[in-house]
């Protein structure tokens, strides 16, 4: 791990936002593209909206303050966060994967519902062991 | 791992977020090295060496777990 962090300038942030917005605009022409119903559309633009007005002000209270909010230890919990959340998903997967071929279980899952189940069950999991390394570390 | 940062801190007349921002890291980070709830890594242990004109050993104190 390297120990070199850099305050969040101003390029960075503009950068960032650019990037941000290109993938918001083909976000929006792919799921033109593609029909999805609108319900799925408005709430993956909600989600977009969100995520990008919080980086945006976030990022322009980091560039005022001048503080180093990202450093190694918030590197690290990222990093053991997002292991933990993937092997927890993981196995409970494997576990369900062996359920669902059971004769005794009726339930079946589409191929979409099963993305749904793992995106939001991973990025639910990602945020509770986030917020307990954030107390622990 | 023991560590005497906040001794060292004290003796500087530096508030958390003075140090924090002279080690170029967060100030919670500060917090938690001080309470000895994380270890650093060996480019922070060298960076703190250096703010505080102490060698490592002067501040940080390796405690086998199993002796």
């Amino acid at each position: 791990m390297k120990g070199k962090f850099c305050l969040l300038n101003r390029k960075t942030f503009i950068v960032t936002n650019v990037i941000i917005g290109v993938v918001s605009v083909n976000v929006f022409i792919l799921t033109r593209l593609l029909e999805t119903s609108l319900a799925f559309s408005l709430g993956l633009y909600t989600g977009l909206l969100a995520g990008w007005l919080l980086y945006f002000f976030r990022g322009l209270k980091e560039i005022k303050r001048l503080t180093y909010n990202t450093d190694e230890r918030t590197q690290l919990i990222v990093q053991k966060a997002g292991s933990l959340a993937f092997w927890v998903v993981l196995s409970l997967m494997a576990l369900f994967v062996i359920i669902s071929y059971s004769p005794k279980v009726t339930i079946s899952f589409k191929s979409r519902e099963w993305g749904v189940l793992v995106m939001n069950s991973m990025l639910a999991l990602y945020g509770v062991f986030f917020m307990i390394l954030n107390r622990k570390l | 791992m023991d560590n005497t940062i906040r001794e060292l801190r004290r003796e500087m007349n530096w508030t958390q977020e003075e140090l924090a921002q002279k080690a170029h890291v967060s100030r919670q980070t500060i917090i938690s090295l001080e309470q000895g709830r994380y270890d650093p890594s060996i480019h922070l242990a060298f960076r703190l060496s250096r703010i505080f004109g102490r060698t490592i050993e002067e501040i940080f104190h390796y405690r086998e777990e199993n002796p």
